[in-house]
């Protein structure tokens, strides 16, 4: 709150209630000791210790007032008295009102985290101005009928400015390019893409940038450069030498959370290079062609008019449209994710809602009296619904802030872990927005509380409240069990799905992967001007095998292991007749050894293959090529490259590699000598086998950069942790379901023990007489538990049929496990069946141990 | 003279704090005496009704300071100062504590 309108408010509230003489030396005396405060104990506390202080001066007045002049009381006083009442009922039974609060507190704390989470994928718009009328224009072609006759010219960007009855504003970008530089810092690689003069504009983006500095026609070479911690070094007006020989301007920056129009957060470019349109449309033999643009739609004009508009202009042509909104591009496939995500958090929302809900209706039990007695003294309807509401307001209150706390944690921690596609559209956090979805949960506990409760209390109002005190009213029992099983239910549908995942977690990480994950592989580009020599990966090799700790040291080519990359097109091979098209990989001697991977037969490569003569295949790929073979008869098996004239045997097996992802399928692979790159473009990716687990990383920079200083390091660490990263989207996806699961049941079993305990208190007496009477402590037991476990059971039951259901919607998420495993389900029956079993037995041996002679001495 | 009418022993609290002060306490500092002296937390509300209430019955006797520094916004202190009446009425109350105190020394023990 601003300082003035802070005082403006304590300064209202003084003026109406403190006699006019009094209130400037008052608020005087405030101000002086709120300054002392605030520098000795920061602003959150001076401005606590300010609302209490003139909280407790208004009270005090206003009921000396009323006590002087015999005022009647108002509402705001009956208003008071129940907060009072309230506070101390919750703080005479604080297990109670701490099991509600921390019940409250889960739902809305994790139902807050994941709307904060979800939040930019599902309602936030993106940050950019009017970003609803932003879409995405994809013109793509094939070159195949690009180069037919008649097919027209390259499309220009004029064709869409042109438009202007669909468009305010055309920008387009190309492809991903990357510059390198020479900063005082050493080599640095950005990772930038080409756009148009008004790209920025169109966006409506915040950046520091001069006018001018996207103008392609510009003499200078210019980046405009995102901040960040990699580009932390880079200053604007900064001129930096390239590696091509040139210098390179920094023309500007960018905001650090800027958000480049692509889907992928992988591939979100560390700088914009001005460019001209015509460069961003590039032709190559047999490659499928795209331009991209985004556009401002004219406030009239829709996206399906505008794809339908562009479809009728470039229909000629080979050029075909696509247009989308920017919000459903950027959103991509998060966004069913997200809904997903925040239908089970709202359902573990309402099983903590229930739970509340049948804790409150619990304690009514127990206030059937009070109740009558009110009733009895003049209280009307009004009154006991306004002690309701307050009641529940005040644990809905002490729950949302001890949520909204709780949410804060878990928000730190989720966005540790969370895949860079998660928090892409912006980091989730606490702000006024999420408060406020906390404070709309609370209120919606709040009125879903008050129905409940109110038939609850309503023996009360019908003057049978000391009938009441010995068994529940029917409606109140229904209620109770309903609440019960329903949240019994959803725990179930939960766990299901979690057992379901942590399964196919389980699966996903005890496979073979082919490979050793302790190996360290480091990814490096070394400079596009020259093509790479073999020689030089020989070198770099031969260094890393004489680090200290380093057992061996290996290479492979890039564009096939753990990276982002693609190799277009390939070698033709020839085997019995069939042509296949297969990008091969190309490994030094000793690779399979440094990786891990098994030669299931035949020999590995040696320093004396070359070329095309010896060749290795993968146990895919042998089992495509030469169907029910064994690996040891493919050895020896020749096979013709591209025209047939050079040709190549097969001297070893290997085994399968999950080297694309670890829920992938492994893939075909031909892996023959390395001699030079596959694509100047390309990768190399070094393999290190360590002997001690030794860390290599600084030297073994350093031995990459003695052998070639323009080098740049792309990435380094454990194949383990690359191979992480390809699933790391499914693994967060278990994570939370998991902790959904976990918290569903837990909130389950604390309802259950609340409830158990409920019964166990309210049939005191009888329990006592039929102990008196000899009855068994097991028979006694049956009693307590029986509403609450059958209730739990059937729910649970329930649950089950309904999670194998929804098992279904989640199936691509599954890795070698089927939506109704019955296992899964089996092992999720028994552990809700034992959680019930122990939730139920500890609040009903706790009832058993009442002495019969004091129960029936205190009825 | 009539013996003044007996203190609450909040009253008494509050009558004390200002003695204290000399006649130049305000709100605030009577209250930080009161909180520093007894050991307790106290409701500024209820402290300011009783400082009030202690005037009307002329026990207490305020004025009020002429402007105030930055601190205050400017504003004014309203100072206290014990009148005659509420000396004797401290007297009073805290020799009638005394007497009733007087004898219990060996099973209370010193104070």
């Amino acid at each position: 709150m601003q300082p003035d309108r802070r005082w403006r408010v304590v300064h209202f509230w003084l003026r109406r209630y403190l006699p006019p003489q009094r209130i400037e030396p008052t608020l005087g005396d405030l101000m002086e000791e709120h300054a002392t405060r605030l520098d000795a104990g920061g602003r959150v506390r001076a401005a606590v210790w300010l609302a209490r202080e003139t909280l407790s001066l208004v009270l005090a007045y206003r009921a000396h007032t009323r006590a002087t002049t015999g005022a009647r009381r108002t509402r705001l006083d009956r208003l008071h008295a129940d907060v009072i009442h309230a506070a101390r009922g919750l703080r005479a039974r604080p297990a109670a009102a701490g099991g509600m609060v921390g019940v409250l507190a889960l739902g809305v704390g994790l139902t807050t985290a994941v709307f904060a989470l979800a939040d930019p994928f599902l309602f936030r718009p993106l940050p950019y101005a009017a970003p609803d009328r932003l879409v995405a224009i994809r013109l793509a072609a094939d070159t195949g009928r690009l180069d037919a006759p008649a097919q027209g010219r390259d499309p220009r960007l004029e064709d869409l400015e042109s438009r202007s009855d669909l468009f305010d504003a055309v920008a387009a970008y190309g492809e991903r390019q990357d510059v390198r530089l020479s900063t005082p810092g050493g080599a640095m690689l950005l990772k930038t893409v080409r756009v148009s003069a008004d790209f920025l504009d169109v966006l409506g983006a915040r950046a520091h940038v001069a006018p001018d500095a996207l103008d392609p026609g510009s003499p200078e070479r210019r980046v405009i450069v995102k901040a960040g911690s990699q580009t932390a070094s880079l200053q604007p007006g900064m001129l930096l030498p390239d590696h091509d020989g040139g210098h390179v301007r920094v023309a500007g920056m960018l905001a650090s959370d800027f958000l480049f129009p692509i889907p992928r957060a992988a591939s979100q470019p560390d700088a914009l290079v001005p460019s001209r349109f015509g460069a961003m449309v590039t032709r190559e033999p047999g490659r499928t062609m795209f331009v991209t643009a985004i556009a401002r739609l004219r406030p009239e004009i829709t996206p399906d008019a505008a794809r339908a508009a562009l479809r009728v202009q470039f229909g000629a042509s080979a050029w075909s449209p696509t247009v989308q909104p920017l919000a459903a591009l950027m959103r991509g496939t998060l966004r069913p994710l997200a809904l997903g995500a925040l239908g089970a958090a709202v359902l573990i929302m309402i099983v903590c809602a229930a739970n509340v809900v049948n804790l409150v209706i619990a304690r009514s039990a127990y206030r059937t009296r009070e109740f009558a007695t009110r009733e009895a003294l003049g209280a009307s309807r009004g009154d006991l619904l306004r002690l309701i509401v307050v009641e529940l307001g005040a644990i809905a209150v002490l729950g949302v802030a001890a949520g909204v706390g709780l949410a804060h944690v878990t928000l730190g921690v989720v966005t540790q872990v969370a895949p860079a596609e998660y928090v892409a559209l912006g980091q989730p956090a606490i702000t006024l927005r999420t408060g406020a979805f906390a404070m709309l949960l609370g209120i919606a506990v709040v009125l879903c509380g008050i129905v409940p409760a109110w038939i609850a209390w309503r023996p009360a109002r019908s003057g049978r409240a000391y009938a009441a005190r010995s068994s529940d009213a029917r409606h109140v029992r229904t209620l109770r069990v309903l609440l019960v099983a329903g949240q019994s239910a959803t725990a179930m549908i939960l766990l299901v799905g979690g057992t379901l995942l942590a399964r196919s977690h389980v699966n996903l990480w005890t496979q073979d992967y082919g490979f050793d994950p302790t190996v360290r592989v480091l990814s490096v580009r070394f400079p596009d001007e020259a093509p790479l020599m073999s020689e030089e990966v020989a070198s770099v090799i031969e260094r890393l095998g004489r680090l200290p700790g380093a057992v061996s040291a290996a290479a492979t080519s890039g564009g096939t292991f753990l990276d982002d990359y693609t190799v277009l097109g390939g070698a033709s091979i020839q085997v019995g007749g069939r042509h296949l098209l297969l990008a091969p990989r190309q490994v030094t001697p000793g690779f399979f050894t440094t990786a891990g991977t098994s030669m299931l037969a035949g020999r590995s490569l040696t320093p004396a293959d070359r070329g095309w003569n010896a060749l290795v295949v993968n146990e895919a790929l042998a089992s495509r090529l030469w169907p029910g073979r064994t690996p040891a008869d493919v050895v020896g098996e020749i096979v013709a490259v591209g025209d047939g004239r050079t040709v190549g045997e097969i001297v070893g097996v290997v085994q399968n590699m999950h080297d694309r992802a670890l829920d992938a399928p492994p893939p075909g692979v031909l892996f023959k000598p390395f001699e030079t790159a596959a694509s100047r473009f390309l990768p190399v990716h070094f393999v290190v086998r360590l002997g001690d687990g030794s860390d290599v990383e600084t030297a073994a920079r350093r031995a990459i950069a003695a052998v070639n200083p323009a080098a740049v390091v792309l990435s380094s660490g454990s194949l383990g942790e690359r191979l992480a990263g390809t699933v790391s989207d499914r693994s967060f996806v278990t994570l939370i379901l998991t902790l959904f699961a976990i918290a569903g049941v837990g909130v389950t079993a604390s309802g259950l023990v609340g409830i158990v305990a409920f019964i166990g208190a309210r049939r005191t007496r009888e329990i006592a007489i039929r102990m008196a009477l000899g009855a068994r402590s097991r028979h006694v037991r049956v009693v307590v538990v029986r509403e609450a476990v059958l209730a739990a059971a059937g729910g649970a039951v329930a649950g089950l049929v309904m999670g194998r259901w929804a098992g279904r919607l989640m199936e691509h998420h599954l890795y070698g496990i089927s939506p109704g495993d019955i296992a899964s389900l089996v092992m999720a029956g028994l552990a809700m069946l034992g959680v019930v079993g122990l939730a139920a037995w500890i609040p009903a041996n706790r009832a058993l141990k009442v002495s019969p002679a004091d129960a029936l001495r205190v009825e | 003279m009539a013996s003044p009418a007996p203190l609450g022993e909040f009253e008494l609290m509050v009558l004390m704090a200002a003695l204290h002060l000399a006649g130049d306490g305000h709100g605030s500092a009577i209250l930080e005496v009161l909180e520093r002296r007894s050991g307790r937390r106290l409701s500024r509300g209820a402290v300011y009704i009783t400082l009030d209430r202690l005037e009307e019955k002329g026990l207490l006797a305020s004025r009020t300071s002429a402007g105030g520094p930055p601190s205050r916004g400017g504003r004014p202190k309203r100072l206290f100062r014990v009148t005659p009446a509420g000396t004797r009425a401290i007297k009073h109350s805290l020799g009638m504590l005394a007497r009733m105190f007087r004898g219990l020394e060996p099973v209370l023990g010193e104070i």
